[in-house]
């Protein structure tokens, strides 16, 4: 899938290309001038504080949140002109609240499908197939007819990544996929992604803490401020490995720390994590 | 009873209330799932301008209630786009300026009151052949348009951010799920009233979510309860008309608010034997806690879905409460949080 032809016949040398990248947000800069290439079959981790800009850096990529100054190409067209969704799989950040109408794991799941699916087509045995295998990888097979809501948080992130699996895209992204999610289910989506890593795809996901997805990452991308400050090979993790040199705090307040908090080489060490 | 069916006016009664009853909860669970329950309501208001019009000019209210109703949705769903804060109260705006403007003109058109009343509480028994018609082919093109769209505007609805990295054009579903409730509005009026024709989108979706799982049951489920509402709820104002007076809009509406009252308990232990598969069911937590670190070995498992220890999301990860304690796991053991 590296390097593979694209639909003019040209070999793809970006799956991502921002170029002085820019977003302003009620007059405010979030993204300054941020240069960024993503290569096919890289497994990138954009790590930063919150409100750093990390999210709206790949909320850019994805056209949620277009950039007000500089330009973004997709597999090497530029973002606005960009049709081919069916190449981009997007995991975004799991919401808390639903609407309250119910909708099982399955139905979730073949929302994704969707881009395959031209209006008033019913779903193929292709799609279905599809949908099983998704689930399959993502460990939820036995959990496809429950209602999304009586999952636990880390299950329902497992479930938007099944949603971006299915429809077999050529790049991933993902926002905070491990959020607020326990270890085990941490694991199963790190073993997942390595599955669509291993087969070829573009991984871009933004985190605060990479935890079992460490030995996947193959370039680190540090963001502060609405900068990139920093991009390394391999993984980095911003939360480090072992934190217990730090006074553990006991309160479950939120933490709220002063503007200079998280600077310095102590970012590195542990910036961010309660 | 078999007598009252016998009644040509109360045949076409039953057509507009089968269609009617099909069509409006279908178009309402689009409207719950973007949170927008009383949007119904407020294009209710608005289209009260449109029979005024209707009245005043004396062309065929329907249709320019038809034309004001959906006018006034797009209206409403470009100023939630564009109108950010203050949204709701540009909302509110048109609300009462369709309402205002529609008791005004009627007034000025020397239309009676009552005659408005017709639209305002539904007149299904005075309901017309030609009006019969309408209500059949307006409800069954809605009805075509929300199945056929069902997993687009589930898409859309569902996650909007995920259906426009899909490529979907979320703003027209948007807007199509607009227009629909706006000629819902219209078609139901002569059947429940203007002002009561949102309860009979929103109430039979909210009692299907009470016992669904799933999107798709909840549509059929709210389907069955929506057609068994209006047929029920005009039955039974037919066969109470004897001894009363008695309006069949309101018993329309209060046969659907019935059964949300029965469905309710259900739902409620539906929830929570559901619940009881899932860890996050903490009711209480422990307040100060010692520090240390537990060794795994107390343990014999690893805490994870259904270890049968209550989950808490705790910021950016999870604790298990256990014995008191709250335990986030970090590498080979657990921290005491």
């Amino acid at each position: 899938m590296t390097a593979a032809p694209d639909a003019h016949g040209a070999d793809v040398e970006t799956v991502v290309e921002v170029l002085g990248g820019g977003v302003v947000l009620g007059g405010r800069p979030v993204l300054r001038d941020v240069d960024l290439v993503v290569r096919p079959g890289e497994f990138v981790a954009v790590v930063g504080a919150n409100g750093s800009g990390k999210s709206t850096l790949i909320r850019a990529v994805v056209g949620l949140r277009p950039v007000t100054s500089g330009s973004v190409r997709l597999f090497g067209t530029d973002q606005q002109r960009f049709s081919d969704w069916r190449r981009v799989g997007y995991v975004p950040q799991r919401s808390g609240a639903g609407s309250g109408v119910p909708a099982s794991v399955w139905e979730v799941v073949a929302s994704g499908r969707l881009v395959h699916r031209s209006v008033l087509r019913p779903l193929r045995r292709a799609d279905r197939t599809a949908i099983d295998e998704a689930l399959a990888v993502v460990g939820l097979a036995d959990r496809a007819g429950d209602p999304v809501t009586t999952l636990s948080g880390g299950q329902q992130q497992r479930v938007l990544i099944a949603r971006a699996l299915v429809s077999g895209p050529d790049l991933y992204v993902l926002d905070e996929p491990t959020a607020g999610v326990d270890a085990a289910n941490q694991q199963a989506l790190a073993d997942a992604l390595g599955v669509v890593s291993d087969a070829g795809a573009t991984v871009v996901l933004v985190t605060h803490e990479l935890g079992p997805l460490a030995p996947l990452v193959d370039r680190t991308i540090t963001v502060r401020e609405g900068r990139i400050t920093d991009d390394v090979a391999g993984a980095h993790d911003p939360a480090g490995g072992h934190h217990h040199e730090r006074p553990v705090r006991h309160d479950h307040l939120p933490y709220l720390g002063a503007p200079v908090d998280g600077l310095g080489a102590a970012a590195h060490e542990h910036g961010g994590r309660p | 009873m078999i007598e009252l069916l016998s009644y040509e006016f109360m045949q076409r009664a039953l057509i507009a209330a089968v269609f009617v009853g099909l069509a409006a909860p279908l178009v309402g669970i689009y409207l719950v799932q973007r949170r927008l329950s009383l949007m119904g309501d407020g294009i209710g208001h608005v289209a009260v301008t449109g029979v005024a019009l209707g009245l005043a000019t004396g062309t065929s209210p329907t249709w320019t209630a038809v034309v004001v109703a959906v006018l006034g949705a797009v209206a409403i769903e470009v100023i939630r786009e564009y109108g950010r804060t203050g949204g709701d109260v540009a909302l509110a705006l048109l609300f009462y300026g369709g309402l205002a403007g529609g008791v005004l003109i009627t007034g000025v058109a020397g239309e009676s009151a009552s005659r408005l009343q017709e639209f305002l509480f539904g007149a299904i028994t005075t309901i017309s052949v030609a009006d019969v018609w309408f209500t059949m082919v307006l409800a069954a093109v809605i009805v075509v348009v929300a199945v056929g769209l069902l997993p687009q505007l589930f898409a859309v609805t569902h996650d909007p951010e995920f259906a426009r990295v899909a490529g979907l054009r979320v703003r027209a579903y948007n807007v199509l799920v607009a227009v629909m409730a706006a000629v819902t509005v219209t078609v139901a009026m002569r059947t429940v009233g203007l002002l009561l024709v949102s309860a009979l989108m929103i109430i039979p979706v909210a009692t299907a979510q009470q016992l669904a799982g799933s999107f798709r049951r909840t549509v059929w489920m709210a389907m069955v309860l929506g057609l068994g509402a209006a047929l029920g709820g005009l039955l039974l104002a037919a066969y109470l008309s004897f001894s009363a007076r008695v309006a069949p809009g309101p018993t329309i509406v209060l046969v659907a608010l019935a059964g949300f009252v029965v469905t309710w308990p259900v739902g409620v232990w539906l929830r929570r034997r559901r619940a009881l598969r899932v860890p996050f069911a903490a009711e209480t937590l422990p307040v100060a806690v010692p520090a240390g670190a537990h060794a795994v070995e107390q343990h014999g498992h690893e805490h994870g879905d259904g270890c049968g220890h209550p989950a808490v999301e705790h910021g950016d990860h999870v604790d298990y409460l256990h014995d008191g304690h709250r335990h986030a796991p970090h590498g080979g053991h657990y921290d005491e949080h």
